[in-house]
């Protein structure tokens, strides 16, 4: 059909979008038809988090009573955060999960970086035999390794240590190879002017490639500061007191079973425990985007 | 202290050496050792306070007629193909809708990506009051056909579909970005010359996007297989393995034997047999990736 009227659909594809139509000149009833399923696909996707939003707000009873889109005139919201806080250390496991993902981002940045630029644009004995070593333990998974990891720990003393919590993740396969391959492209020749304008190897590469090398950077940092925020398997063992508690482990122990029917104070920990990131998500999408499907497309 | 290092020749390897040893030193410590260390401790009957006990490859062959770990490992086949054929058509879908020029575009995916960057314990906080049998969001789609008080988490039938459809939303997201960027990749010039013979958009399905994307495909299928056959968070604090061991993937099975019942070298024993097949399946994406670029 839209290749009987192709002007006329190019004209309306032009009207809807103000850049220039890409492959298909869709005509109404079809961008109307693909509007309706994505956005439907977009309720489908907030839903939850709004529904956990609004229990937030409910006291236990109306949760049950009343219909899910009633909104409460009085909201109870302090009230289930305040039982959140009589449960849990809220802020102690918050502070935990920033500090531990914070640092682990940060050294792994650096080491990553280092590493990354050296396998590019050095050539030693041996380089491309570590390069290939490297790319292989992206293969190993942590499941794999969480009993000799934990062993390991113990032997060193850290067990229930922020150590144990840092140490083994300061430096990731997957962050070197990400720079190798973003830096392999810097122009030699900026370098070389730097040599011989008299800069140090590590003066070049502080304050000559990584500013010119952000986005890797940020790329690298948001997959690493989520993915360790994410991680709950190595603090559930490597982790005993409730000091030492990241933000997903005390979450995921809260709801056990003795507190497990009381949702609002549940939803109100969720919605705390989520709301820096989707605030954070709100205004950096893009880089949050780019970032994660990094780790999916290892090109 | 660098002055040595300036220049070209020599130095140049002194420095590359310096910049690479702290990683190298650290992954070998970490992630290299460990490895060889789970060789070892497989073939050992520890229970982490007597020393280890060398016994060869006992652990491999009771492996082999535990049902728990048979039942494991079926569980784990059946979450994680389950997985891929839902999430990843209905990604591929959805990518190929936004993969045009259209008013909040943007918008669209950003939303649709938004499950993606929260953590898998606040997704299963969520999802289990979504589950809940009285008062759980579920009732909103099933209220209108007469349905209610489903017990999701706690009927062992109706427990994995629930864990699968909480990781379609989840992940449905990833993958649409991961698609989309193949779809970019397919020159506009091919769909307009297909469209000039006549094709319809199932023809420029079949015969354009489909063949040219196929090693992309691939690939995402295995990485895709690979990340889901280790997911640990989602299935402890969602459903806990349960009921009844329904939702016990293999991570699950690791963790219990190895920090539930202290028997490490059993444990390690099923890390092995976990990692040889990942392994397998890598070297299948390595392959997929060759092919394309």
């Amino acid at each position: 059909m839209a290749a009987v009227f192709p002007h006329a659909d190019a004209a309306l594809a032009r009207v809807a979008a103000p850049a220039k139509g890409r492959r298909f000149a869709p005509g109404f009833f079809r961008a109307a038809f693909i509007h309706a399923v994505l956005i439907g696909t977009c309720v489908l996707i907030v839903l939850p988090l709004l529904w956990m939003f609004l229990s937030a707000h409910k006291s236990h009873e109306e949760l049950f009573t009343k219909p899910f889109w009633w909104i409460p005139a009085e909201p109870h919201l302090f009230e289930n955060i305040s039982r959140v806080f009589e449960r849990i250390d809220f802020g102690r496991y918050f502070f935990n999960s920033l500090f531990v993902s914070t640092v682990v981002t940060a050294l792994d940045l650096f080491f990553s970086t280092m590493a990354g630029y050296a396998l590019a644009k050095f050539r030693f004995p041996g380089r491309d035999l570590i390069f290939g070593a490297i790319i292989a333990t992206m293969m190993i998974p942590a499941i794999v390794i969480v009993i000799p990891q934990y062993i390991l720990i113990r032997d060193f003393g850290w067990l229930d240590s922020y150590y144990a919590l840092i140490i083994p993740f300061a430096v990731s396969s997957f962050g070197i190879f990400l720079m190798r391959q973003a830096l392999i492209g810097f122009p030699d020749e900026l370098i070389d002017a730097a040599r011989i304008d008299g800069a140090g190897e590590f003066r070049i590469l502080f304050q000559i490639i990584v500013p010119l090398n952000v986005a890797p950077l940020i790329s690298l940092g948001i997959l690493r500061f989520l993915s360790e925020w994410d991680s709950l398997l190595w603090p559930l063992v490597a982790t005993s007191s409730s000091e030492m508690r990241t933000l997903s482990l005390g979450m995921a122990l809260l709801q056990d079973d003795r507190y497990g029917t009381d949702i609002p104070m549940l939803m109100a920990a969720a919605t705390m425990s989520i709301a820096p990131i989707v605030v954070a998500y709100a205004f950096l999408q893009r880089f949050f985007i780019k970032g994660i499907a990094s780790s999916g497309l290892k090109q | 202290v660098f002055a040595s290092y300036r220049g070209l020749g020599s130095g140049q390897a002194t420095t590359g050496l310096v910049m690479v040893l702290p990683a190298v030193l650290l992954l070998g410590l970490f992630l290299v050792y460990p490895v060889l260390n789970s060789v070892y401790i497989s073939l050992t009957s520890w229970d982490l306070v007597s020393p280890p006990r060398y016994i060869g490859l006992r652990n491999y062959f009771d492996l082999a007629e535990d049902s728990s770990f048979l039942s494991s490992a079926w569980i784990s086949t059946y979450y994680t193909l389950a997985h891929l054929v839902t999430t990843l058509p209905v990604s591929l879908g959805l990518a190929m809708l936004l993969d045009r020029e259209i008013r909040g575009r943007g918008v669209y995916q950003a939303i649709i990506f938004t499950p993606v960057v929260l953590s898998m314990v606040a997704v299963a906080m969520i999802w289990r009051v979504v589950y809940a049998p009285v008062g759980g969001l579920y009732l909103m789609f099933t209220t209108p056909f007469g349905i209610s008080n489903i017990n999701w988490l706690n009927n062992s039938t109706l427990a994995m579909p629930a864990v699968i459809i909480a990781s379609l939303w989840k992940d449905v997201g990833y993958y649409l970005v991961i698609f989309l960027a193949g779809l970019q990749t397919i020159p506009s010039t091919y769909y307009e010359a297909a469209r000039i013979d006549g094709a319809g958009s199932w023809h420029l399905f079949r015969y354009v996007t489909l063949p040219l994307l196929k090693p992309f495909l691939l690939f995402v299928t295995v990485v895709a297989m690979i990340k889901t056959a280790q997911a640990f968070s989602l299935i402890f604090a969602l459903t806990n393995g349960g009921p009844a061991d329904a939702t016990k993937v293999l991570p699950y099975l690791i963790y219990e034997n190895a920090f539930g019942f202290n028997q490490m070298g059993y444990a390690s024993a099923i890390a092995i047999v976990m990692f040889i097949v990942l392994v397998m399946l890598t070297l299948i994406q390595f392959r997929a990736l060759r092919t394309q670029y």
